[in-house]
């Protein structure tokens, strides 16, 4: 009888001198079909070509403690030149029972075996036990140490469940109920947020510049039921810098907002935006890799199995936008004239081509007091936005440090927000990710509708397990492990609890676009959406972590490849567990979200806008 | 020091918030030069680590299938020993590296800084970022790796153990059967465990 205990198996074999590269590419045979998978009691294994050891440098800028320590253990003297003496073949796995007894096993890899180590000096063949059990044995290194956060198990047991737990589950969810039991309604909280509403009061908040950022990171213009986005492509540098020039005057900055003004003006510019307005190839290389990437080229994750595939102009290449001018007012009377003012100059500047105009509108909720608005599925929006520390009035919501939203400030992590960026273009400047959503209304409420039976309250009990949420943005008590609003931030409620959480918020500055299609309306195959505005300091950490991390899958809220319901593709078998009394699995049949085109813009500060001009 | 031709060492790795798509399992395998002095007080540290039993920090993130250390004074075979001894890391972990890497730093900074503070190059555990560079840095390029569960998180392997458990109480070793009696208790038992995505994306 074995038992369920695994351990640490490294073995260094010396490669034949000049033979490194060979060994290289016979493991690149086997990426298909490995080696270890016809062997028992292996959990995980990997094989590395090592030839030298990586190069060490000192920390070029690093904290107080950090060089103590480095005082302390290397007396504050940099490393020497050393390298490994020979090349090895590394092979390093974790396994079920004892290391000779997997070396044993290790021989049934037969001709495989000696393909891999038969460049390996000393290397015995595979027909022999012995030798074979001795060669591995004699070049093994232990571990001092491991960590387990797998639970207990071998392989087979651990395979054998897996199996199990899939066959049931597709059991459980397709086999029609013996009885029809009526659901109880959902329960939900009134409180519309229900957590503390500030954290340490006397942590030192970091000033802000506000003449010099843009006033969309700070206020959502929640008045301003009218917008205008133009999408401009650069012809010519100098002369969309001399429009830069004229433009930047009328671009709206944070220390006006707070006399409510009836109109806005912001400008956000893309990595290709920025190259195509003369910003140097170095200081274009310090940006981040979402952003100097952009967002079609990290589409394929952020939007499994679909891409860029559903994209359309103006966004249906790399880098087909540098300029978004996002307008907006109170009203489309005092909207439309600016904007075709703002044609007209852009017409005259001879730099800049339009290549696309995108309209969005609030809705108010038809059934409301006018004062809430909705998104196209019927929930109210823009509930429970984070807080910027030391801006604002004292409302309910999490407090996140300035760096969270602009540049040059102190971020969530102690740490600065774009410490690595040139200062005359990022200072108080933020991130805009932008996407435009199109929403599938009819297809949402078919398909809550088909999910309704059993359920007290119908289609609209569903809906709110789905979300996490009433329409009227109740929460539900307890929130629903995979409803939308608790995978797009989990707060407390995942390991780490909100201290890890936290580093990933963003301000939502969204605003929907088509027509309002009321309840019980037929399919008027009008396009509406959502378009998706968040500004953030750190793209990557905050919007494409949540995004593929807590909404393209389940597995960190315990749901295995499990999807949000508005994130994912649909399809058969997508389907979503919603407990209770019984559970129901609500299928997901097709997409309720299209994601049309997006990019990440750089707001920059009013003076690095000014700089970017020229003088 | 000489150039590496596996070196993974760049600026920068795309995709640190990235989740990989390719299995759950993602490898991690960092090497880091120390001073020899160090060997017997980091070995004794982690003989330490291993007589207190896993972190609970740690433990409760359940996104680590498993991560070994092993500092190496002397490479198997080697006659001429070099003139620093390594600290060998290798872990299995679910999910977007650059949360890894910064769970470790938010959760167990001072610990992070007793294993890797003796290496070269380490530039402290918090902010998260230098330190997150600094393993990306070091972070040997993989030529072959297997998984035995590669669609199946942490998450998903313990929830598989329960239901197991909860399915042997209820059913024994019998086919699972939707019309058996006990079945509607089963999956009311055990339904935060049964979820059932079957799409392919």
């Amino acid at each position: 009888m074995s038992r369920a205990r695994t351990e640490s198996v490294t073995v260094f074999a010396r490669i034949a001198d000049g033979r490194a590269a060979a060994v290289r590419e016979r493991l690149r045979a086997y990426r298909e079909q490995s080696p270890f998978a016809g062997m028992t009691g292996v959990h995980f294994a990997r094989l590395v070509v090592l030839e030298h050891a990586v190069p060490q440098r000192r920390p070029a800028d690093w904290t107080l403690k950090a060089r103590l320590l480095d005082l302390l253990a290397h007396g504050g003297r940099p490393p020497q030149p050393d390298d490994l003496p020979h090349p090895y073949l590394m092979l390093t796995a974790t396994v079920d029972g004892d290391p000779a007894d997997f070396f044993r096993r290790l021989q049934q890899l037969g001709p495989d075996a000696d393909a891999i180590w038969g460049e390996c000096t000393g290397y015995p063949g595979h027909h022999r036990q012995a030798p074979f059990v001795a060669f591995f044995r004699e070049r093994s290194v232990r571990a001092d140490y491991t960590f387990a956060g797998n639970p207990e198990g071998t392989v087979a047991q651990i395979t054998e469940a897996l199996r199990l737990r899939r066959e049931v589950a597709a059991l459980a969810a397709t086999a029609p109920e013996a009885e029809k039991t009526l659901r109880g309604r959902l329960r939900t909280v009134v409180d519309l947020d229900e957590e503390e509403a500030a954290r340490a009061p006397g942590e030192p908040v970091a000033e802000l510049d506000l003449p010099d950022i843009q006033g969309l990171v700070l206020r959502g213009f929640g008045d301003h039921c009218s917008a205008a986005h133009v999408f401009l492509r650069i012809t010519s540098g100098p002369a969309a810098r001399r429009w830069l020039r004229t433009v930047v005057p009328q671009v709206s900055s944070a220390a006006e907002v707070g006399d409510r003004p009836g109109r806005a003006l912001h400008l956000g510019i893309s990595h290709a935006g920025l190259a195509r307005l003369g910003v140097s190839a170095a200081d274009l290389a310090a940006f981040p890799d979402e952003f100097r990437e952009g967002m079609h080229a990290r589409e394929d994750v952020l939007s499994p199995g679909r891409g860029t595939k559903p994209w359309q102009e103006p966004f249906d290449a790399p880098g087909a936008v540098d300029i978004v001018l996002l307008l907006s007012a109170t009203g489309d009377d005092e909207l439309s004239p600016w904007l075709d003012r703002l044609l007209a100059d852009l017409a005259g500047s001879e730099g800049l081509q339009v290549v696309g105009r995108q309209r969005g509108s609030r809705m108010s909720d038809p059934g409301g007091d006018g004062r809430t608005f909705v998104e196209h599925f019927g929930f109210a929006d823009g509930i429970s936005q984070p807080r910027v520390a030391g801006y604002g009035r004292s409302i309910p919501g999490e407090v996140l440090p300035p760096g969270e939203f602009v540049l040059g400030m102190p971020d969530v992590d102690g740490d600065v927000a774009g410490r690595h960026l040139p200062p005359g273009l990022a200072r108080n400047g933020s991130y805009l990710v932008y996407r435009k959503l199109e929403q599938d209304v009819p297809a949402f409420r078919a398909m809550t509708a088909a999910a309704s039976a059993g359920f007290a309250g119908g289609a609209d009990d569903v809906a709110a397990g789905l979300v996490g949420r009433r329409r009227d943005g109740e929460l539900l008590a307890p929130c629903p492990v995979g409803a939308h609003v608790r995978r797009a931030n989990p707060r407390g409620t995942l390991p780490g609890g909100s201290k890890l959480t936290r580093r990933h918020l963003m301000l939502r500055r969204g605003i929907p676009y088509g027509p309002y299609l009321p309840p019980g309306a037929d399919d008027d195959g009008a396009e509406r959406g959502l378009l998706f505005l968040a500004v953030v300091g750190d793209p990557g950490r905050q919007f494409e972590f949540v995004q593929t991390e807590w909404l393209s899958d389940g597995n960190v809220f315990g749901r295995g490849r499990e999807e949000d319901v508005f994130a994912t593709a649909g399809g058969a078998g997508a389907r979503i567990l919603l407990e209770g009394e019984p559970p129901a699995y609500v299928e997901v049949p097709r997409p309720l979200v299209t994601c049309r085109g997006g990019e990440y813009f750089l707001l920059p500060g009013l003076t690095a806008l000014r700089a970017l001009g020229g003088g | 020091m000489i150039e590496t031709t596996s070196s993974p060492g760049g600026e920068s790795r795309d995709g640190s918030y990235l989740s990989s798509l390719a299995g759950r399992g993602t490898p991690l395998t960092v090497l880091t030069p120390m001073p020899r002095r160090w060997v017997p007080l980091l070995r004794g540290f982690l003989f330490l680590r291993h007589l207190m039993g896993a972190p609970q920090e740690l433990k409760r993130m359940s996104f680590i299938h498993f991560a070994h250390w092993s500092v190496i004074p002397r490479f198997p075979g080697q006659q001429r020993r070099s003139r620093y001894a390594y600290l060998l890391f290798r872990s299995d972990f679910n999910g977007a590296w650059g949360k890894y890497i910064d769970a470790f730093s938010l959760e167990i900074p001072a610990r992070m800084a007793l294993i890797w503070g003796w290496s070269y190059g380490f530039p402290g555990a918090l902010p998260p970022e230098p330190f997150r560079s600094y393993i990306r840095a070091n972070d040997l390029e993989v030529d072959h790796y297997y998984s035995a569960y590669p669609d199946a998180g942490v998450t998903e392997v313990t929830a598989a153990l329960r239901v197991r458990e909860a399915y042997q109480r209820h059913f024994g070793s019998g086919e699972p059967d939707p019309s058996h009696p006990a079945w509607q208790r089963f999956v009311d038992e055990m339904q935060g465990d049964l979820y059932s995505w079957e799409a392919q994306s």
